[in-house]
């Protein structure tokens, strides 16, 4: 070979072996480290190579008091056991982060408002939402006001302590395959990610602000109308507090008619609306996102329990099932502590978050659904420099802002992606919302205590004790709280933090932040809150409705649009129904397919039919979707080919009444209405809200409106899945339950699950075309003997690798409606030998051993 | 040639399973220089074999790899061979390129023949 050949050739081999191990070890532009990823022995391949839990392992952590044995079941749950509540917590850490490291530094990056240094650029407008809302300063600040000698601050070490143990551990191949995908190195997790999480717990939790809603409203039909649409109280009340009827009560619907906009709201409303690309900010909340996606996200907890004398063991019985979007792995991970004399409590607990959210004791089970108070407002602030502003002025003077905070983005590599100044008043957080700068005050930024609450709580010996020490410590996001114990009590209340406004104000106008009379001026004492304990009627029952009816006095907690009424008809309709409730019982009301809301509406379609079609409308597709409308029994099971058609034109019938509110030069209405207010309108059939003001020349009636949706949801059916009578609608196949993984990764994701349910049923897990995946995500249901006995799932598995078959094995219990028993063993001796999946034992080590 | 190349799979196999995304080009320079000529073909053919064999001994072992690969791929609208596919290529890259280059500089380094002057 020549010399210039042989020069040649290896030149050519030198780029390929160099080129393709710098592609491989580095990544080049959006490629990844492919060859990293994909290494045979230290990349991906790993997450289907350990899979499941060694049999027998052990592990060390600095600081541990003592040993912990943990004894993992078949369900893969942990039964952790200590001699002191802190091991147990840094044991807690420890087995949480080796399920689900990934999540726990997702989750808490996620509150923290630093998903770009994980992810990239592509989280950049979620992280500035969160510090525009003051999310971080408020986690921060909330940990730097801890005592550190408090038994939360030491449990919060000591959580923080396992997690890094476990974090430690791992060497690069271990590592979760999402890390590995986002070529990145886990973090340190620091006692303060705890308060990060919480808070967007908060953000999660919290509602839309209803002052832009109601201003678009004025904007559109007039302040009259705006606030018949959004003020009032819900049409139809069945309360969490429960009152002394056997009956839903149905107040009088008065609802002003669309009137001429309101010009001082549109001229506020245009000062509002920020320039170019539509982004979240305190104000809008939901940025771009459409209004259909925030409906079908609407929250869908529940929770009930039943007197001993109404049950049929005898003893109280309790259901939780708590709503949240449905995730892989599950945002729920399950645990059991038992450190003797001290502590015991199973349940599931939130990866990141010391203690237990949802369980047990042995003495008594809790659950908790959202409250949706309306604990959010905003004034407007006047500035000294709209430009670049330092003070604002306060009953006549000009004060500085309390704080200003740089805020800057960045990415992994630590490239900077932008930076924000955020100001604070004594509210809260002000942001630009258009040519305005607004201040926010919000109850999740001023929370204290909460995460003291579960640590204190679950040591309480009875229901009523429980629910007080909640009432002691937590303020926010406002939870209905339910609870029962083995001495047969059942209890509710609605425990969190209600402001009082100034003026006997409500909460749906934007205030004058010139003056501190626009204040707050208190919250609610406790005694106000809604609440119940054994009542006669032997059952309670929450399902995100208005918690009180408005017969009792109390002052603004929030509106209709925030509650929904469809799941709590329907719990109450099947506790009314049974003498005695069994726990069996009370696990297939999880997953019932029947539902008040299509009981109640599809007879004004049919209706509407059979009017149209007498005064003569030929319309086939009228007269087909009447029949195929007809002959559907209501109930959201999979095989029922009618709940499809009832949804879009209920949908449709919607979009055609509240056509009011499409600002011009616009397809889709800025506001809403509740689907109680709708309802109420159903009967009202001459009111001049069925008047679809784009045909200018008629008025048209409700029957017209409600058979001109059935006929055009068929339509558009027929147009896109086929004609029903050779591709039949199919509930389950159209309409799946969508669990999806933490990073959307479709490969990662199960998004076709059939399931019993659909809106206004105890189970609307089912997916949409607008992309929601919220649902079911923790079933309890617990009967308080001597010992408890607990069965329940969630969708997902206990492991966060979408290798194991640990982390997707629950899945089909759950679709079933079905549940486990859980096992709660008092001793590692308790739990049969053939129960046991694996053990760990974690021993003390001392500092640097690790 | 035969047995160039089963060396060249049994230093592979160590060094992938010991070097992760350093263990091809590794093996690479050390075939390049023990290897007195073919290091470059002997470690091309070599280092698949040697990913796809601690592949195939994990699934031996019971791992899903197939099943994994096409989850993996669908994360990214890729076919389900593509992960399989790079995954025993790019050690072909690696280990090929880096014995190609160190032969060629061996070859290059190595002094001229010189001629024997033919008898006057």
């Amino acid at each position: 070979m020549s010399r210039t050949r042989q020069l040649v050739t290896g030149a050519l081999a030198l780029v390929t072996g160099a080129g393709s191990t710098w592609v491989a070890s580095q990544g080049v532009g959006a490629l990844p480290p492919v060859g990293k990823l994909l290494d045979p022995t230290s990349g991906v391949w790993t997450a289907v190579t350990a899979v499941d839990l060694p049999v027998d392992a052990n592990a060390s952590i600095v600081g541990l008091a003592g040993p912990v044995e943990i004894r993992y079941d078949q369900r893969s749950v942990p039964h952790i056991f200590a001699t002191t509540s802190l091991d147990a917590f840094r044991a807690l850490g420890f087995v949480v982060a080796r399920d689900r490291l990934f999540q726990i530094e997702l989750q808490t990056r996620a509150g923290e408002g630093t998903l770009t240094e994980l992810v990239g650029p592509l989280a950049l407008s979620a992280d500035q939402q969160t510090r525009r809302l003051g999310m971080p300063r408020a986690a921060e600040r909330r940990f730097a006001a801890l005592d550190t000698a408090s038994d939360t601050y030491r449990a919060l070490v000591a959580y923080a302590d396992g997690v890094n143990a476990y974090r430690a551990s791992l060497g690069a191949a271990d590592r979760p395959i999402e890390y590995k995908l986002l070529n990145a190195t886990p973090r340190e997790y620091k006692p303060v990610h705890a308060f990060h999480l919480f808070n967007r717990m908060g953000f999660t939790l919290a509602h839309d602000p209803l002052e832009l809603d109601y201003l678009r409203a004025k904007a559109l039909v007039g302040d009259a109308a705006a606030k018949g649409l959004l003020e009032l109280d819900s049409p139809v009340q069945e309360p969490i507090q429960p009152m002394p009827r056997a009956e839903p009560r149905t107040l009088p619907f008065v609802q002003a008619p669309p009137g001429a906009p309101d010009t001082l709201a549109v001229r506020l409303l245009a000062s509002l609306t920020p320039r170019g690309r539509s982004t979240a900010s305190p104000l809008h909340w939901a940025g771009a996102e459409s209004l259909e996606l925030r409906e079908q996200r609407a929250f869908a907890s529940n929770n009930w329990a039943v007197a001993p004398g109404k049950s049929t063991t005898g003893h109280a019985l309790l259901a939780g099932d708590p709503h949240l979007e449905l995730t892989l792995p599950s945002i729920w991970y399950e645990v059991h502590l038992v450190v003797p004399g001290e502590l015991e409590v199973g349940g599931v607990t939130i990866p990141g978050l010391p203690g237990v959210t949802i369980g047990y004791t042995p003495r008594f089970a809790w659950s908790f659904t959202n409250t949706g108070a309306d604990v959010m407002d905003f004034w407007r602030e006047t500035v000294d420099n709209d430009a670049a502003p330092t003070k604002y002025e306060l009953d006549g003077a000009l004060v500085p802002f309390e704080d200003i905070r740089v805020e800057t983005y960045r990415s992994a590599t630590g490239v900077v992606l932008g930076v924000d100044t955020i100001r604070f008043t004594h509210r809260g957080p002000v942001s630009r919302e258009g040519s305005q700068w607004l201040s926010m005050r919000w109850t999740v930024l001023e929370a204290t205590s909460e995460i003291t609450s579960f640590l204190q709580a679950v040591r309480a010996p009875s229901a009523r004790a429980f629910l007080d020490s909640m009432a002691r410590y937590y303020k926010a996001p406002a939870q209905n709280m339910i609870a029962a114990d083995t001495f047969g009590t059942i209890a509710i209340r609605s425990t969190g933090r209600y402001p009082i406004r100034a003026d006997s104000g409500r909460g749906l106008e934007i205030l004058d932040g010139r003056t501190r009379r626009a204040d707050w001026i208190g919250d609610w004492p406790v005694t106000w809150y809604p609440q119940a304990e054994n009542p006669a009627q032997g059952f309670l029952a929450s399902a995100n409705q208005a918690p009180i009816d408005p017969a009792v006095p109390r002052p603004y907690l929030g509106v209709d649009r925030h509650y929904e009424i469809w799941r709590a008809l329907q719990i109450n309709r099947l506790l009314r129904a049974k003498e005695k409730v069994s726990p069996d019982d009370m696990r297939a009301f999880h997953t019932d397919p029947s539902s008040v809301r299509a009981d109640r509406l599809v007879p004004y379609f049919l209706a509407a039919a059979q009017s149209r079609v007498a005064a003569g409308d030929t319309s086939a597709s009228l007269a087909r979707a009447a029949a195929l409308l007809g002959q559907w029994d209501r109930r959201y099971t999979r095989e029922n080919t009618g709940a499809r058609l009832f949804e879009t034109a209920f949908s449709r019938s919607r979009a055609l009444t509240l056509d009011e509110l499409i600002p011009a030069g616009k397809s889709e209405r800025s506001t809403t209405s509740s689907e109680a207010w709708q309802l109420a309108l159903l009967a009202d059939s001459a009111n001049a809200w069925w008047d679809d003001k784009r045909t200018t020349d008629r008025r048209e009636s409700r029957d017209e409106i409600l058979a001109k949706a059935l006929a055009g949801a068929y339509d558009t059916l027929r147009v896109q899945f086929g004609a029903p009578d050779s591709v039949p609608w199919t509930w389950g196949t159209l309409s799946p339950a969508r669990v999806l993984h933490l990073l959307r990764l479709p490969g990662f994701s199960v998004d076709t699950l059939a399931i019993n349910g659909g809106r206004g049923t105890l189970n609307p897990s089912a997916g949409s075309s607008y992309g929601s995946n919220f649902g079911a995500s923790w079933r309890m249901v617990v009967e308080l003997s001597a010992p408890l006995r607990v069965r329940a799932v969630y969708p997902g598995g206990q492991s966060g690798n979408p290798g194991s078959p640990r982390y997707t094995d629950r899945l089909a219990m759950w679709a079933d409606g079905q549940l486990d028993s859980v096992r709660t063993p008092r001793s590692p001796q308790e739990l049969a030998p053939s129960d046991v999946r694996a053990t760990l034992r974690l021993t003390p080590a001392t500092a640097g051993a690790r | 040639m035969l047995l160039k190349i089963l060396l060249s799979v049994l230093v592979n196999i160590v060094a992938q399973k010991f070097g992760g995304v350093w263990g091809a080009p590794i093996a690479g320079l050390l075939l390049g220089a023990l290897l007195p000529g073919g290091a470059g073909t002997a470690a091309t053919v070599a280092a698949p074999v040697a990913a796809g064999g601690l592949l195939g001994a994990a699934a031996l072992n019971g791992a899903p790899l197939t099943e994994f690969a096409a989850r993996l791929a669908g994360n990214f609208g890729l076919p389900a061979w593509a992960p399989m596919v790079a995954a025993v290529t790019l050690p072909a890259l690696q280990a090929g390129g880096a014995a190609g280059a160190v032969g060629a500089l061996k070859g290059l380094l190595k002094p001229p023949a010189v001629g024997v002057p033919a008898p006057k």
